[in-house]
């Protein structure tokens, strides 16, 4: 149960001036460049060509947790600037890994180019790109990820299909990440304690759960030793620093990190600190794709609590630790080929804070630290971490709702909104206990995890849902492929009979492509299973301990894959234009349409105008009614839920899609919703732009979706011309409230107009920290590139007073 | 007095006709002619059409498809004789690129209630409900009160936008029994300025927010004021409407609107007459 | 538009790796002085093709390109002992084809040396199948040989590990960028 004690919720006290120090963090971290940091490859690498083959067949696990604890032990300790908190990702202020099991090698062309290239350079030095290329990267080119399941399976049509690109993401090729990691039990007891009981358990075991225990009791150690490293400079720089406050706080940290995360933490610095060196501790084992902090407002609680009533805290204070957490979230991002620019643009590592929401019992959780985490994030304005805000319609209070919605007037962004009955429903229904399902925190950008229990793996598949469309559309091929077949042969549809016959060749080519992801899925699992287990992250979790299990084989007290799917809306506009103006008012042949899709309706303006406005359009009350969106949804659901992974799991589908909906939309032709060749998709599970005119339309269609059917999570992104006054985000909270009842789960802002955005476009350094919500994610706007920023800038825009688009009259 | 309105507009989630979130009926036709309408197709009670050139592909399918043949079309330019429309809406619906759009149609009850009760969950969340508004919705109180008497069965409140120039003794029976609110344009104090200006004396709307002033407590009047340029906003017409508005115990009430011009963009949408360099002629 | 000597183009002529070979057999590579003479009588031929790439990227006479590519790389594998620790245990086939199948060349790294073959070769470890020359110079020079992105645009395909051709990219660029001073370290 939630208490609130605070006088003030919006804590209008304290701006950012108030923070000691803040501000310099601030501006320092976004400043600062990105450092390509080769520090771990090195050790991993060492390691692996010392001992890793043999010991990667005989133990698996325990392999792995040398390699990862041999890095650890030696990992530079660096403090590089006034952060109150210890630890680092990388061995710079802001570094961007490099994971050679994964996608490390993608840069490898661009190895003397990146430090200075155009959009997103990330600094290599001299010294370090040789290292990649004549010591490293020799090493993995045929044992990568992706390399070592070719290998093993030959060129079959599932990895065929992923490399084309335009049919389906596999994430597994590029990471083991997206999950909520538990903090409970190592702030609760200390490292050393798990330590222990890894050991005596190891002791009590045969075989693999033996090996499992041994590689935990190994690599936590490994990160102790980095904590002691820590601790160690820490002082060293105490004594050589002259400014008395600085060296008080020096010392403190030196502390600190003897103390975590190798003993309970005793007070709230200490449990802070220690979620971040585990955080460290997670990315030095695997690449960070939306790691998740989860619910620190819960899990922090019971310190802020304690220090607060002995009086060795001040608001003041939990306020500056908050603070330099969050700075610290963003000290590391991915390593990305100028390719990454197009499916997953401006991306940090989306690390989700979900705050609020109900506890396990169902009570109202709202804290005082959920306030203190919202005011904040409402004064830092950065893309880390990618914070969320649960929302219980009555149980949650009024005033923490409109709250939040003070918090995304004014960051124009954030929180994301999340609808506790829906989530914690569509849990329930996937096998999720019901006081586990209360317990849920967000996997950045949307998914759902059940906090430190579950391991849902929930980017495995991003699946290119307009790429079976087209296959239904040209007979299993795609238009940018020419004469290339991929899909089977489910007819011409120029000489289909009905509306249904193309829905089934739909279906029967989308049932196919699902069955491609989920085979390569399964197979990359398996070699994940064979190299990269995670002992450390185990360590990190409920259920691994327990069951002697590492998580990529099935540790967790949950398990199950998630499956995002790119141009639903399209895809829905498309089917539902294909009936009318074919089948149902007999405006054109299934002939002249496909012929108009082809040449990007080029002299067609009137079957153009016609199909941009007569059909059902996804996100208005007709659609719903009579159209194809749900039942979609449904077709998708049945067709996952049909399968079980490799972890005991189901599937799960989803609807984000970061910015694959203008990658993919950019090398996709026209289609016959009136889509013109090359634009953008909508994104996650927004109605096309301008599609949907009515806002409370919008929102109850969306709603209507059934979240049942989308356990994966879903993105709304929704546009506002402007929200000023505390009425309007009040009002902005029913709405809200409305959206909810309606079912709907999840609901994103930008509060920004078409004329803001195209000024931002023109003029970035006028912008300089300008944050937006691309799909699940945050970023900031000149990271974009200018196809992204052309679909947020032609997004629908509503004006929250009259409840419609607001047209974008160019 | 017309029994069955023309509605030619159902907005949905609109903040600003009263509290909360609310959807709102425009009711076709008004018996004032205000220089500045921002809803200028709102003031006639027949048909009206509005065509958008930008959007308009000269295809001639609505003059194919309009049943009365009122339109014409000879390949370069429409002519529409609305004169004898009885609002099928054919032509709107056959206009591939929405270019042509009849303003105005009949709603059957249970259809206009359906759509209505649609936000309920909207409504519920803000204190919201259904506004009344158009033109002038009390020219029609047999309509506004049946409809509303059902939305108050429905638990639903109702309101009504109005600039004053009302039959008191038709309204009283037929609407203020099932409403909640009043949002009560008092635009223009001074006589021959307001006929100016408006097309009407101000003396029925004056005498109507008297009554409804001191006859109906539990109704919130809500008294407001467009801010035109140099029309309503001078100093004298404020200082009068508010020494009016305190005789009759609203001046804390008073809400000042500001003025906007999305009546200039529909002015130049909408077609009344003949407009020898356009393409359309209605 | 680089100009190439007379004196450039008659090296280049008369240039065949296979003849460098000859000359390096028997010769101890580590040798300073010995490769230091290399590298001087050699010094017209590589003028020759450095300038002939450099006009390829520029957009002329592209149909070359691999060719003068896979000579100056071998050329300098052949000279410079650092660059040839590129290919240091290091046993790959490539084959470069057209989507049309008219063009075709090979190269083949075995024994820390290059070769290239304009025949057929079997069971290449990595094959890239260009849409066109432009295409093809886009993809290795134009700032950062992003195969990716070429293959979002389906301009390029391949079959085989796409990391070998992460790393031939490495070195086709790193011949680029000495020449026109283009890399960038932090």
């Amino acid at each position: 149960m939630g208490e609130v004690t605070l006088k003030d919720i919006r804590l209008e006290e304290y701006g950012l001036e108030e923070l000691d120090g803040i501000r310099e963090l601030r501006d320092g971290m976004l400043r600062e460049p990105v450092h390509i940091c080769t520090e771990r490859a090195w050790y991993i690498t060492e390691y692996m060509k010392e001992h890793g083959e043999e010991e990667m067949e005989e133990h698996p696990v325990l392999y792995r947790a040398r390699a990862v604890a041999r890095y650890l032990g030696n990992k530079k300790a660096v403090i590089p600037d006034g952060n109150l908190l210890a630890g680092t990702t990388g061995a710079y202020l802001k570094s961007a890994p490099v994971y050679p099991e994964f996608i490390g090698l993608t840069i490898w062309s661009e190895l003397e180019t990146i430090s200075g290239r155009k959009k997103n350079p990330q600094l290599l030095t001299k010294e370090d790109a040789e290292r990649l290329n004549f010591d490293i990267y020799p090493y993995w080119i045929d044992r990568d990820v992706l390399a070592s399941t070719k290998k093993k399976h030959g060129n079959i049509m599932p990895i065929r299909l992923l490399e084309k690109m335009i049919f389906y993401v596999s994430s597994k090729a590029g990471c083991i990440s997206h999950t909520v990691p538990d903090f409970k039990r190592v702030l609760a007891q200390g490292a050393e304690a798990i330590i222990r009981e890894a050991e005596e358990k190891a002791e009590g075991s045969i075989r693999e759960e033996k090996e499992f225990y041994q590689a935990v009791a190994t690599v936590l150690k490994g990160l102790l030793k980095y904590a002691e490293n820590l601790s160690e400079e820490a002082r060293r720089l105490a004594g050589e620093e002259k400014d008395e406050k600085r060296r008080e706080q020096l010392l403190e940290m030196a502390k600190v990190c003897r103390a975590v995360p190798a003993n309970p933490a005793s007070g709230f610095r200490e449990a802070v600190n220690c979620i971040w060196l585990c955080l460290i501790g997670i990315h030095a084992e695997n690449i960070n794709m939306a790691i998740s902090p989860g619910r620190l407002d819960q899990v922090l609680y019971p310190y802020y609590k304690k220090d607060m009533e002995e009086g060795t805290l001040t608001v003041k204070e939990a306020m500056e630790l908050i603070a330099c957490l969050w700075i610290k979230t963003g000290d590391n991002v991915d390593l990305v080929p100028q390719v990454s620019e197009e499916l997953f643009g401006g991306a940090g590592t989306a690390p989700a804070v979900t705050v609020g929401g109900v506890d396990e019992e169902g009570k109202d959780a709202v804290n005082d630290l959920t306030y203190l985490m919202l005011r904040v994030t409402e004064l830092l304005k950065m893309r880390e971490p990618n914070m969320n805000a649960r929302y219980y319609p009555g149980r949650n209070t009024i005033e923490y709702r409109n709250r939040v919605s003070e918090v995304i007037a004014s960051t124009k962004a954030v929180p994301a909104f999340y609808n506790d009955i829906e989530n914690i429903k569509t849990l329930v229904n996937q096998g999720t206990l019901e006081e586990h399902a209360r317990d849920y925190a967000v996997i950045g950008c949307v998914e759902l995890a059940s906090a430190g229990r579950s391991y849902d793996a929930s980017s495995s598949i991003i699946m290119n849902l307009t790429a079976a469309f087209e296959m239904a559309l040209y007979n299993g091929k795609r238009y940018i492929t020419g004469e290339e077949q991929f899909g089977p042969k489910t007819g011409e549809p120029e000489k289909m009979e009905n509306f249904e016959q193309f829905l089934e060749a739909f279906k029967t080519q989308t049932a196919w492509l699902i069955d491609q992801a989920v085979d390569l899925n399964e197979k990359m699992a398996k070699i994940h299973q064979k190299m990269l287990p995670t002992p450390l992250l185990s360590a990190l979790f409920e259920g691994p301990m327990e069951k002697g299990k590492d998580l990529v084989f099935g540790g967790a007290v949950y398990n199950s894959s998630g499956a995002t799917h790119v141009g639903f809306a399209d895809v829905a506009d498309s089917l539902n234009a294909v009936k009318k103006a074919v089948f149902e008012e007999h405006y054109c042949t299934f002939g002249e349409l496909i012929d108009a899709v082809r040449h990007n309706f080029e002299n067609q303006d009137k079957l153009l105008a016609y199909v941009k406005n007569k059909p059902l359009k996804y996100g208005t009350a007709e659609e719903t009614e009579n159209g194809i969106s749900r039942e979609i949804i449904r077709f998708l659901y049945e067709t996952y839920q049909g399968y079980t992974n490799y972890r005991g799991g189901k599937y799960r589908p989803a609807y984000w899609t970061m910015t694959n909906h203008s990658g993919q939309g950019k090398i996709t032709y026209a289609l016959p919703n009136g889509r013109k060749a090359n634009l953008p998709f909508a994104s996650g599970i927004t109605p096309v732009s301008e599609a949907a005119a009515d806002l409370t339309e919008c929102f109850r269609s969306v709603g209507a979706l059934n979240s049942l059917y989308i356990p994966g999570g879903e993105a709304l992104n929704i546009k506002f011309t402007n929200i000023a006054s505390r009425e309007e985000a009040a009002l902005l909270g029913s709405f809200i409230e409305g959206y909810f009842k309606s079912g709907g789960q999840q609901v994103q802002f930008n509060i920004m107009s078409h004329e803001m955005l195209r000024d931002a476009k023109a003029h970035p350094e006028k912008y300089p920290d300008l944050l937006v919500r691309v799909s699940g994610y945050s970023a900031y706007f000149n990271d974009l590139n200018d196809t992204m920023k052309d679909e947020l800038i032609t997004r629908t825009e509503y004006d929250i007073h009259g409840g419609r688009m607001v047209p974008d009259y160019v | 007095m017309h029994k069955e309105p023309l509605i030619f507009d159902i907005s949905k989630g609109r903040l600003d006709d009263g509290e909360g979130i609310r959807t709102a009926v425009f009711l076709k036709g008004c018996p004032l002619r205000c220089t500045w309408c921002h809803n200028p197709e709102s003031g006639s009670f027949a048909y009206d059409f509005m065509w958008d050139g930008s959007k308009c592909l000269l295809c001639g399918d609505c003059a194919a498809v309009c049943p009365r043949g009122l339109i014409g079309f000879d390949g370069e330019k429409l002519y529409l004789d609305k004169a004898y429309c009885d609002g099928c809406g054919k032509c709107t619906m056959s206009c591939p690129g929405g270019a042509l759009r009849q303003i105005g149609r009949k709603y059957p009850e249970e259809e206009l209630m359906e759509l209505l009760l649609r936000d309920r969950v909207f409504y519920e969340a803000s204190n919201g409900g259904v506004t009344f508004s158009g033109g002038e919705p009390l020219c029609f109180p047999e309509f506004v009160g049946k409809i509303a008497k059902r939305l108050k069965e429905q638990g639903i409140s109702a309101a009504v936008e109005t600039c004053g120039f009302f039959e008191y003794e038709d309204v009283q029976e037929m609407v203020l029994p099932y409403i909640d609110c009043v949002l009560y344009d008092i635009k223009i104090m001074d006589r021959q300025e307001h006929i100016k200006h408006t097309g009407v004396s101000n003396e029925k709307i004056l005498h109507n927010f008297r009554r409804l002033s001191k006859e109906n407590t539990d109704i919130r009047l809500i008294p407001r004021t467009p801010l035109v340029p140099g029309i309503t906003d001078t100093e004298k017409n404020l200082r009068d409407i508010r020494r009016f508005l305190a005789e009759n115990g609203k001046l804390s009430a008073h809400v000042l609107l500001p003025y906007h011009s999305g009546g200039i963009r529909k002015r130049e949408l909408l077609r009344t007459g003949i407009d020898r360099d356009c393409p359309i002629n209605i | 538009m680089y100009k190439i000597m007379e004196e450039e183009t008659l090296a280049l002529k008369n240039f065949r790796l296979e003849l460098l070979d000859e000359e390096l057999e028997g010769t101890n590579l580590t040798g300073e002085l010995l490769a230091e003479n290399l590298l001087q009588k050699y010094y017209p031929v590589r003028q020759a093709l450095e300038k002939t790439l450099l006009n390829c990227i520029d957009g002329h006479m592209i149909g070359n390109v691999m060719e003068v590519l896979l000579n100056l790389m071998g050329l300098v594998l052949r000279l410079d002992k650092k660059y040839r620790r590129n290919i240091e245990n290091f046993d790959a086939v490539y084959a470069f084809t057209d989507k049309a199948g008219d063009f075709y060349i090979a190269a083949i790294f075995r024994n820390n040396t290059l070769s290239v073959s304009r025949k057929k070769v079997d069971n290449p470890t990595f094959t890239l199948i260009f849409k066109d020359n432009e295409a093809l110079v886009k993809l290795l020079f134009s700032g950062a040989p992003d195969i990716l992105n070429a293959m979002l645009n389906q301009e390029v395909d391949f079959e085989g590990n796409i990391n070998y051709m992460s790393k031939f990219g490495y070195m086709a660029m790193h011949l680029v960028l000495e020449l026109t001073g283009g890399m960038v370290f932090a």
